[in-house]
């Protein structure tokens, strides 16, 4: 890889946006952690990321709700949410609106590494 | 001529006879005068012998004074008690043989006596051998001889020194009684047996209001009896003059006109003249006598009021024996007073288990004077059971700390005790409610915050193991990454900690209820706790609300949580009323409505999201699941819970369920955010 994908990362749970940039730039990937929507929407990364792993249950903005923020913008990035709810009815929901995949906090390395692989080349 | 020489010759010759035969005659007369005078003098020495002979055989001290008073004899008994001579008596008027006290009297007497002729008689004391003064009575009488001249005196003295002394003592034991009598404070009075007043003493006149003794001797005592009572004291005063001893109890009117209430004690008294009086003592009674009539209408008030008071009374003695039950007592337990009466009775109104213990404490309080309090099981007659009732007593003391008496009530406390059980129960539903909805609100709430740390450990891990199996390894990234692992290993351990309490909550029925109602326990329930947090709480519970179908207890859950929610968000409000408004009304599309509003803090925009997230919280204690439980709880019934900032200060809180069964719960929307 000449040059890395930029991955972003949206929770608002800070031990996530502690631990999971280290994994993803173990993975490889360029990373950038936000602890809101509204902050990463305000950010100049917005266009430049690759994938956005984004949390569903946000204080604010929702994740679902960035989704749709998103494509109201016209910004076609991949997404893997992530949830610390055991909820499985609400992944259909969310992959039917577009979303690449949706995890389930404790999720394994493996299972993040197979999501951002079909994300990043779906793209 | 020679004739009348001749008579004259025989004349004179018979009187010359005549003269002759007269003086033999005178001759023998004189002698026979001789002789007589011999017999006389030999008799008057014979009398005089008799007479010395019974002067000395006299049982008294005898003397015999000259015509002047002066001692000629005396007989051997004088000489005797005083010890004198004849020739020392003689000298009397120098010595001390009359007590020098009576001497001037006993000269004077004498003087007079001696002057006058008269026989005298006088007392006084004369000394014996020994020095000891006795008392004598001396009588002297003259001797006369036929022409009535005083020859002598003879004087007897008799020893009546015992009659002296008896009367001496007499005096002064009737002087001590006429003082005991003059002094006393009641009236002393010997009334005769018409009635008439013979005697009273000063306190008698002053009892009558008489301003001396002597304006009330002579009255008839019968007059001042007042008319209720005279016939009945004359009937005593007649019984007692006849004999008998008695007392009564009258009134008699004051010569002030005041009225009196005495008590006569009397016992017959026998006059010199023969007759019977009475003797008396009367005593004043009438402060006594209201004191009485004011203490039996305490009394009588009292004992009205502890029989009709609708609590049980008792009393005991100091060594714990029942002395009174009031009447609610005993028909309350349906014993006879009797049966409960004395030491131990009570414990037959006691539930067999009690017994012991009561007992035990009885006496213990019995010894130490503490204060009884026990709760027993007592006999309730009307339904033949044993209900719960509160014991207590309390000791009475004297000045020096022992017990005179005990005091005690029983309460039924059976109705109370239940409705403490059952309300203890209800708080502890409520509370346990507050904590725990159903399983599967809760499993997802400990789902998501155990979720959150076991997402750290597994991508930490994840790191730890690509960054050690890196060429070269990235030692230091490793080590960072194991101790965020096991950084977040202890947070998901604290909030398994926090869940221990929790448990899973089982299916709950429903019911047709008044929404209402419920919120008026709700309501009585936490008054105490608004009150302690100074809420002025204003209901406002509309009266034509609908029945719903509901948990009970749930829904009372859920409008507890709103007042705490709503009162904790008022603690901090010192510049205005704390207000909470609680309202109950018709909604739209059959539905009812209850509104919570208070004055509190408000709602931040940044919190209006999450606060009906599990474990989220605005307060500093409390786990943040009462909002997130109570919409669960209501959107389980089928409705909807919201809450917003209002336009001033502080936040609403509703929500509205229907008035029909709910339907199905599958219409709950579960995380609306995720």
């Amino acid at each position: 890889m000449v040059q890395r994908s930029l991955v972003s990362v949206v929770d608002d749970d800070e031990s996530v946006r502690e631990s999971l940039p280290d994994l993803l730039r173990q993975f490889g990937f360029a990373v950038q952690a936000f602890s809101s929507a509204e902050e990463f929407l305000a950010s100049e990364f917005v266009s430049q990321t690759n994938c956005l792993i984004l949390d569903i249950a946000l204080v604010g903005m929702s994740g679902p709700d960035l989704q749709q923020e998103l494509t109201r913008r016209r910004q076609a990035i991949p997404i893997v949410f992530i949830t610390a709810h055991g909820d499985k009815t609400v992944r259909p929901r969310l992959l039917a609106l577009g979303a690449t995949e949706c995890l389930f906090k404790p999720f394994s390395d493996d299972a993040l590494l197979e999501a951002l692989t079909k994300a990043l080349g779906t793209r | 001529m020679s004739e009348q020489k001749r008579i004259g010759k025989q004349l004179d010759q018979l009187v010359a006879e005549r003269t002759r035969e007269l003086a033999e005659v005178n001759e023998a007369l004189k002698k026979e005068l001789a002789v007589e005078r011999q017999r006389t003098e030999a008799a008057r020495r014979a009398i005089d012998q008799d007479s010395r002979l019974i002067v000395g055989s006299i049982p008294g001290l005898v003397s015999v004074l000259t015509p002047t008073g002066a001692v000629e004899a005396v007989n051997d008994q004088l000489v005797e008690y005083c010890g004198q001579t004849l020739e020392e008596l003689k000298q009397w008027g120098s010595t001390d043989t009359v007590h020098p006290d009576d001497l001037p009297g006993v000269m004077q007497m004498l003087t007079q006596a001696l002057a006058s002729g008269e026989p005298y008689d006088f007392e006084g004391r004369l000394r014996r051998f020994d020095g000891a003064y006795r008392w004598f009575q001396v009588r002297a009488l003259p001797l006369r001889d036929t022409n009535g001249t005083i020859l002598r005196w003879y004087a007897l003295h008799t020893d009546i020194d015992e009659r002296k002394r008896a009367e001496d003592a007499l005096r002064h034991s009737e002087a001590r009684l006429r003082a005991i009598v003059e002094t006393t404070p009641e009236c002393v009075h010997v009334i005769a047996g018409d009635g008439t007043l013979l005697s009273v003493n000063a306190a008698g006149a002053a009892m009558a209001g008489a301003p001396s003794v002597d304006l009330m001797l002579g009255r008839n005592f019968y007059d001042f009896v007042t008319p209720d009572d005279r016939e009945r004291y004359r009937a005593f005063n007649e019984s007692v003059c006849a004999g008998q001893k008695g007392l009564l109890e009258f009134h008699i009117v004051r010569m002030d006109g005041e009225r009196r209430h005495l008590e006569t004690h009397a016992a017959p008294l026998r006059n010199d003249d023969g007759t019977v009086a009475q003797l008396g003592v009367a005593r004043d009674i009438t402060a006594r006598k209201q004191a009485e009539a004011r203490l039996h209408e305490s009394e009588r008030h009292l004992r009205q009021l502890t029989e009709t008071i609708p609590v049980m009374l008792w009393s005991a003695t100091p060594d714990g024996a029942i002395d009174y039950c009031n009447a609610r007592f005993l028909e309350y337990t349906g014993f006879d007073a009797e049966q409960v009466m004395g030491r131990g009775g009570f414990t037959k109104l006691l539930h067999p288990d009690d017994v012991d213990r009561t007992v035990q404490e009885w006496l213990s309080c019995i010894r130490t004077g503490a204060s009884f309090q026990v709760e027993v099981r007592k006999f309730h007659a009307a339904d033949a059971t044993y209900r719960w009732c509160m014991t207590n007593a309390r000791p009475l003391l004297d000045e020096d700390g022992r017990i005179l008496k005990w005091y005690g009530t029983v309460v039924d406390m059976h109705d109370w005790r239940q409705a403490q059980e059952e309300l203890r129960h209800t708080q502890e539903k409520l509370a346990y409610m507050m904590r725990v909805t159903t399983m599967g609100e809760l499993t997802a709430s400990i789902a998501h915050e155990v979720n959150q740390p076991l997402s750290g450990i597994m991508t930490n891990a994840g790191t730890c193991l690509r960054m050690l199996a890196a060429d070269p390894p990235d030692v230091a990234g490793a080590c960072e990454t194991a101790r965020r692992t096991i950084r977040d290993a202890s947070r998901a351990s604290d909030v398994i900690e926090r869940l221990r309490a929790l448990f899973t909550g089982k299916e709950l029925t429903t019911e047709s209820m008044d929404l209402n109602e419920a919120t008026r326990e709700v309501i009585a329930l936490s008054m105490n706790e608004l009150q302690r947090h100074r809420v002025m709480l204003r209901p406002e519970l509309a009266d034509d609300l609908p029945l719903v179908t509901a948990n009970r207890v749930q829904l009372q859950q859920v409008i507890l949580n709103l007042l705490r929610n709503a009162a904790d968000a008022m603690a901090g409000v010192d510049d205005g009323p704390r207000q909470l408004l609680i309202r109950t009304e018709r909604d739209e599309g059959d539905r009812v409505r209850l509104t919570v509003q208070d004055v509190g803090v408000g709602l931040e925009p940044h919190v209006m999201d999450k606060l009906f997230q599990a474990f989220f919280t605005t307060k500093s204690s409390g786990m943040g699941i009462g909002l997130s439980v109570s919409r669960s709880i209501i959107e389980k019934h089928g409705g909807r819970l919201w809450g917003e900032p209002n336009d001033g200060p502080g936040a609403t809180f509703a929500f509205s369920i229907p008035r029909e069964p709910a339907r199905a719960t599958d219409a709950a929307p579960l995380m609306r955010h995720s």
